[in-house]
């Protein structure tokens, strides 16, 4: 069985620590990486993807050290990256090609690959086109079916789904949770709603450090009593909005319906909530009211 | 060989069938768990980077070489042409500007942002770079091989000396290029590089404008700047080739 994993990984660039000793274990399925922008989270994806060398622990693949498993580590891999590139002059076809020869494609399967991969994408009917004339999401979805090409065991998306439309997010986020069945997927997101969709587990990641890794609805339990929702007339709500994390703001008639992240019952009244993903980003990530220094 | 018979029907082992049936299916489902993974040899890794290299810098450098070839032997109008500094002037300046279309080509992955997912590719950034070093490096001296056949014997310095006053320029022009190249991230741009080769194609001239300069009692000289240059092109390419492994700062 394949396994993956982080023997106290850090990052360290001058005086700035990106990751620090990340610890992790990632078996077949999907793991969603949540963090806010600048948490560490890119960092910590090139590490498993082996362009980034730690400056202490290991990444470690079936026990053995992922780079000094060299071309049979990156053989099993599938990596999109976020800031994702391409030879413009290239046409979609051409460069999944040119991937797949780099990526060892046995010969025979690899235009079989390709033609499966632009369908899947919707990119079948653009496949002669220039990817100099793609949308953003048409890159994208480039970029998703170059990390298939190879059939990976170990897929690493970093930020999938920025600039796809909510029809191409929804239809991509199927299709990473059917490649969970298989492989080990690890994707990273500051978008919430697409990694409740999909994880079967999540990591938090703050500042650097992995703050948990555990199935959503375990995440969810603890965050039980954390939660409220409080009916306020406007002026009230905005004191209440300064003082809380407030999750969301609903104008109900007269009053104003909120919902507020607190680990005790922030205002007479405030009746508690069944918490979601998104309340659990803030309990973490707002550093007002909720989990502020970001300790597990 | 009744009495055999007799023995090994006595010490028969039953086979119960189901477990044998359910051992081969655990078998073949490992078996067909199990990746087969390709590895191409090297000739395939060539050749199939040969058809992903762009045209147009293959083209240039081709028209180049043939062009200088050309012009060498539109020179020689009769057998008894002698080439001149002139014509070793040509050679050298040509030696010192063809080495830019490999820095260029080496450069396209990183100004295209391909770095990041060539690294994580099974044939890496490093060993991208080793095919094109190969392709554009064994072309140039293919070129600068056609310069040493076409006036080699037609000149005075003979083959030898010819080949290491042509190969100092294009040695030591290459140095520069991977120079600037690993170094100054801000100068990867087509157009400098292009800039670099002109100001080095005229370097390589002047000597040609003091003819002294070619005499037997200097190639000692050529010799060594021909050694230093080659050492030092070395440890370039090993260091390019070392930091490209660690390399962090491209996609930070």
């Amino acid at each position: 069985m394949l396994e993956l994993k982080l023997d106290r990984v850090s990052k360290q660039y001058k005086n700035k620590i990106a990751v620090d000793q990340a610890e992790a274990l990632f078996t077949r399925g999907v793991y969603g990486l949540l963090g806010a922008n600048g948490a560490g989270k890119t960092t910590l994806l090139r590490m498993i993807a082996g362009v980034l060398r730690p400056t202490q622990g290991e990444v470690l693949c079936n026990g053995r050290e992922i780079r000094s498993m060299g071309g049979a580590y990156r053989q099993m891999l599938g990596y999109l990256p976020q800031d994702f590139g391409y030879y413009p002059e290239f046409t979609a076809e051409r460069y999944l090609r040119y991937l797949a020869e780099l990526k060892a494609v046995v010969p025979d399967t690899a235009e079989i690959k390709i033609g499966e991969l632009l369908e899947q994408t919707g990119l079948w009917e653009d496949r002669k086109r220039k990817i100099k004339t793609f949308s953003g999401g048409m890159v994208r979805r480039l970029g998703i079916a170059q990390a298939l090409l190879n059939e990976p065991e170990i897929l690493v998306l970093d930020e999938p789904t920025s600039g796809l439309d909510p029809k191409e997010r929804i239809r991509f986020r199927n299709l990473i949770s059917s490649l969970g069945r298989k492989r080990i997927v690890i994707l990273s997101s500051h978008i919430v709603s697409d990694i409740a969709f999909i994880a079967e587990e999540i990591l938090l990641m703050k500042e650097g450090r992995l703050l948990i890794q555990a199935k959503p609805e375990l995440i969810l339990d603890r965050m039980e009593g954390k939660v409220w929702e409080y009916m306020a007339d406007s002026a009230e709500a905005a004191e209440v909005n300064d003082r809380y994390t407030v999750s969301n703001m609903k104008n109900a008639g007269e009053k104003v319906r909120l919902r507020i992240v607190s680990e005790e019952c922030p205002v007479d009244g405030a009746v508690p909530a069944v918490p979601d993903l998104e309340d659990v980003y803030l309990y973490y990530f707002s550093g007002k009211g909720g989990k502020a220094g970001g300790e597990a | 060989m009744d009495k055999l018979s007799e023995e090994f029907e006595k010490n028969k082992i039953e086979i119960d069938e189901r477990k044998r049936g359910e051992s081969l299916q655990a078998i073949r489902m490992a078996a067909a768990e199990k990746r087969i993974y390709y590895r191409p040899d090297f000739l395939h890794i060539l050749a199939g980077q040969l058809r992903y290299m762009p045209v147009s810098s293959l083209v240039m450098q081709c028209v180049c070489g043939v062009g200088i070839l050309l012009l060498l032997l539109c020179r020689m109008p009769d057998a008894g042409y002698v080439y001149s500094c002139d014509d070793l002037a040509l050679m050298s300046a040509f030696s010192a500007f063809i080495g830019v279309f490999m820095v260029i080509e080496m450069n396209r992955n990183s100004a295209c942002h391909m770095v990041e997912i060539e690294q994580s590719c099974y044939l890496n950034l490093k060993q991208l770079c080793v095919c094109k070093m190969i392709f554009f490096g064994g072309m140039e001296l293919l070129i600068l091989l056609g310069f040493l056949a076409v006036s080699g014997k037609k000149m005075e310095v003979g083959m030898v000396r010819l080949g290491i006053y042509i190969l100092v320029p294009f040695l030591v022009s290459n140095m520069v290029y991977l120079f600037v190249f690993t170094r100054f991230r801000n100068l990867e741009k087509e157009y400098v590089q292009y800039i670099l080769a002109l100001l080095l194609g005229i370097a390589a001239v002047l000597p040609a404008q003091f003819p002294k300069v070619y005499e037997a009692a200097n190639l000692g000289i050529w010799v060594a700047v021909l050694l230093v240059a080659a050492a030092v092109l070395i440890c370039e390419i090993y260091k390019m080739l070392k930091e490209m492994e660690e390399r962090e700062e491209c996609w930070n």
